[in-house]
């Protein structure tokens, strides 16, 4: 049997056509794209990257928004504030990235309530992706390096928030 | 004209359409029975704070059917916990070694040398 039926979590527009607003919205707030260190002079040249810093994120640039993600998540159902699958794996793709600088601009939103912390690693966004981006791992991951920043913004000689 | 978009609402049995689902239910229904045991830990101490009495009368009730049940009943959720756990370790905490992955076996295979390790020193501080 083959159910043909809009995308699931999403409102629906008419037909099949879902409304995919709230996904754009969230998209912006995790700032997907290169912060740079603003402190390097355009003298100085290009940002060079080694095919080893390029391997770190390559597979979480391979996102098509196809949205399969949000559809599979119970999570995104159950809470329409969640930030999702894929908005998180993209913000996780450029804290990666050697040339930004963003990790502390994304953690508002990435590192909240809404954010990773909404993810209960059922895992199935991973499953249904078509690209293999994996948002789950690029998710937990975030967990274990936000959790870093935590501890070391509250513990180490000097931190301060 | 006005845009009316209908939102359909999560069904009761969501997680009863998919395995994926059902699965991923049972493992946080896991979760129930870790608590379960952490409670009796917490239980023990303050019976053992409460003398020799109340703590052998503690250790009676552990040793009974009902109490033997309830143990095995834990540890076999415990042990399925962990297991599903470390089978997701390599996605959660990848290594990279000198810029080369990790191969996800080594990473799991640590994880139940690290769990062998701590049972084993368990073991040795109950004296068997």
């Amino acid at each position: 049997v083959i159910c043909i039926e809009p995308l699931d979590h999403f409102p629906i527009e008419r037909d099949l056509v879902i409304v995919m607003d709230s996904f754009m919205e969230k998209l912006a707030s995790v700032k997907p794209y290169v912060i740079a260190n603003e402190s390097k002079p355009l003298s100085e040249g290009e940002n060079l990257q080694t095919p080893l810093q390029l391997m770190a994120f390559k597979q979480y640039t391979l996102c098509i928004n196809c949205l399969l993600c949000y559809a599979a998540c119970p999570q995104c159902g159950l809470n329409e504030d969640f930030v999702g699958p894929a908005a998180l794996a993209l913000a996780h793709r450029y804290n990666l990235d050697s040339r930004d600088n963003g990790n502390d601009q994304r953690g508002d939103v990435v590192a909240s309530n809404e954010g990773i912390w909404e993810c209960t690693f059922v895992g199935a966004c991973s499953e249904v992706c078509p690209k293999q981006v994996d948002p789950a791992a690029a998710i937990q991951q975030t967990k274990i390096s936000a959790s870093l920043d935590w501890f070391k913004a509250r513990l180490l000689p000097g931190a301060h928030r | 004209m006005s845009r009316r978009p209908y939102m359909r609402k999560l069904k009761r049995g969501w997680w009863l359409g998919q395995r994926r689902y059902v699965v991923y239910m049972v493992r946080e229904l896991t979760s129930l029975f870790v608590g379960v045991y952490c409670a009796l830990l917490v239980v023990g101490l303050v019976r053992l704070a409460q003398g020799p009495a109340a703590w052998d009368a503690f250790l009676a009730a552990l040793a009974s059917p009902p109490g033997i049940l309830l143990q095995l009943l834990c540890l076999a959720f415990a042990a399925y916990h962990s297991i599903t756990w470390f089978a997701v370790t390599p996605k959660a905490m990848p290594l990279a070694l000198r810029g080369e992955p990790v191969p996800a076996k080594a990473i799991v295979g640590m994880h139940y040398g690290a769990w062998a390790l701590v049972s084993l020193i368990v073991l040795i501080a109950a004296g068997l």
